[in-house]
């Protein structure tokens, strides 16, 4: 009977460990983030040198509208999306 | 001696002739910026009067009324030369006529007056309000 007993316990043990076991391993979680920053950077830096040479390129319109009475309104960039 | 002097005098005078010389690209774009200044105060007109305005993706149009042949003249003038303008920019700075294009949108939406024309992405017509 206490033999019977033991090996019941030794089972129950080793089921428990097995549970334990694969528990664990299926709560691990892995998570890969692949983030591509440099395109972004690289977007701004053309948009950047691009506005600086359209300034340049158009900056007698600024030297003629100050010839002009009207001050530019001013405001942001326009919503094209 | 002589010959040192002699060749320094050469040296001297083609440094001045290559100084004054500019680049074919140069003189491109420089022809090019002389044709857009020439044509602003007609445009501005235009502007002004709401005839014509800019266009979300870099162009300049009609807002309502039709132009007249004078007036359509200048606005394919107009618009060519932004064509080439945005292509030379494109290749310069190694992007698309596309993207010039529409940056140059962006700098005549932020340089225009109020009551200014613009024509946004969804086909339609705004005043500028501020």
């Amino acid at each position: 009977m206490d033999n019977h007993s033991s090996h019941a316990s030794g089972l129950l043990k080793l089921g428990a460990a097995a549970v334990l076991t694969l528990g664990v391993g299926s709560c691990r979680s892995q998570h890969d983030v692949n983030v591509n920053v440099a395109p972004i950077f690289m977007t701004l830096d053309v948009n950047i040198r691009v506005d600086r040479q359209l300034d340049e390129f158009f900056a007698f319109e600024n030297q003629y509208r100050q010839t002009q009475s009207a001050p530019p309104a001013g405001g942001g960039d326009v919503q094209v999306q | 001696m002589t010959r040192l002097r002699i060749a320094l005098c050469i040296l001297a005078v083609w440094a001045m002739f290559t100084a004054t010389q500019q680049s074919p690209a140069a003189d491109a774009r420089s022809e090019l910026q002389a044709r857009f200044k020439e044509r602003l105060p007609e445009l501005d007109k235009l502007r002004r009067a709401g005839t014509i305005g800019e266009t979300w993706d870099g162009w300049v149009e009609k807002v309502k009324a039709d132009l007249t042949e004078a007036q359509q003249k200048l606005v394919d003038a107009e618009n060519a030369d932004r064509r080439e303008l945005y292509r030379m920019l494109a290749e310069a700075e190694k992007t698309t006529p596309e993207v010039v294009a529409q940056r140059n949108a962006q700098r005549n939406y932020r340089n225009g007056l109020k009551g200014d024309w613009f024509k946004m992405k969804d086909g339609q017509w705004r005043q500028k309000e501020q």
